[in-house]
């Protein structure tokens, strides 16, 4: 499962998800995505389950790009215990999404399966998604 | 590349408030710059530039801009930036730079792959995209809409690069290097390798402390005892 080498800290504070995802909000490597409407925490298993379900529909067909990382550890405090005596153990690994935010990205299938794997996908996940297509490309430089 | 007409009015106002009222009338913030003239703030009608994205292969097109009140008449325009809303797509802003006929640009132009690799259709290959697009430096009448190349012979292991593009187009002048790929098809993955077995033990949820993580904690401990 997905969760960093080594970090800084054990514990974090939990914070606030306000706003948009103003990175990571747009297709950058394959031809479909599922993209996320609401503010959430997805946590490593959820992450997993999605791929799982994603690679178990497409079987060996296309690449899949995960383009999210749960690098934020959750505290849990045990049960039946009184308030106070610190905060709790690291318990799972959550990533951090906002709406806008591309969750996964896939190449090398067609629109139906691929809109049919991120929806197995989608439903492994805590918020509401999107099925997005790849539709126009341009840049301009110098 | 076909060039399409937009009609623009000149904006007064300026900043986020009016911005955003301006969007809630159906208009799009827009501002022409280039050339070294003084930038102009403009507003496009949101259905006529839904209509030319959607007609577009890219979003990077050559504009006929007519500016209602302006005294230029139709102004040669490139679209240099879009902004979009990243939940509902929609067009916050445009940004549109003056350019003349006789001035080469560099620009991203669209490559189409053609066909269904035998790599793909036969051996079961994943058809891996490089680059989408390719720049390349050209006046704004010769624009081509997109640069086609036949990838039906692709085997497994094998690639297209820019240079095979160079070798296809070769009146166009290219910016980008010519080794960068275009287009690879890849052997397949072992499903089992991508999928766990049902009854395989999940990992260990927590990292492991690690000896450099430790030593952090340590030190974070050791300040906490200094406030003390």
């Amino acid at each position: 499962m997905l969760m960093p080498k080594r970090t800084k800290y054990r514990k974090q504070q939990r914070g606030r998800r306000r706003g948009m995802a103003t990175r990571g909000a747009s297709i950058e490597f394959g031809t479909y995505a599922l993209q996320t409407e609401a503010p959430a925490w997805v946590t490593n298993r959820q992450i997993e389950a999605a791929r799982v379900a994603i690679m178990r529909h497409i079987k060996r067909t296309g690449k899949l790009w995960i383009r999210i990382f749960p690098d934020k550890p959750v505290t849990v405090k045990p049960a039946e215990t009184r308030m106070g005596k610190g905060k709790g153990a690291p318990e799972f690994w959550v990533a951090v999404v906002k709406p806008g935010r591309i969750l996964f990205e896939l190449e090398g299938v067609d629109h139906e399966e691929a809109r049919q794997a991120m929806r197995l996908a989608s439903a492994k996940l805590p918020m509401k998604t999107k099925f997005m297509r790849r539709v126009a490309t341009g840049k301009v430089t110098g | 590349m076909k060039h399409m007409n937009l009609k623009s009015r000149i904006r007064e106002a300026d900043g986020k408030k009016l911005a955003r009222q301006l969007r809630r009338t159906g208009e799009v913030p827009a501002i022409l710059y280039g050339h070294k003239r003084e930038p102009l703030n403009l507003s496009v009608g949101q259905k006529d530039l839904w209509h030319i994205l959607h007609t577009s292969k890219s979003e990077h097109m050559i504009l006929n801009l007519d500016v209602e009140g302006g005294d230029e008449g139709s102004i040669l325009t490139l679209v240099r930036e879009i902004q979009h809303h990243p939940v509902t797509g929609n067009v916050l802003h445009l940004d549109l730079q003056r350019i003349s006929i006789d001035e080469k640009l560099h620009i991203g132009v669209p490559i189409d792959l053609i066909g269904m690799p035998a790599g793909v259709k036969d051996q079961g290959g994943v058809l891996d995209h490089g680059i989408r697009e390719v720049t390349i430096d050209v006046k704004p009448m010769e624009i081509p809409e997109k640069l086609s190349i036949d990838v039906s012979a692709l085997m497994i292991g094998q690639s297209l690069h820019v240079s095979d593009l160079m070798a296809l187009y070769p009146d166009l002048d290219f910016v980008d290097d010519e080794h960068v790929t275009i287009a690879h098809v890849s052997a397949p993955k072992k499903l089992e390798a991508l999928i766990p077995e049902p009854g395989a033990a999940p990992e260990a949820a927590v990292a492991p402390e690690e000896g450099e993580g430790a030593e952090g904690e340590e030190a974070e401990g050791g300040e906490e005892e200094k406030e003390k």
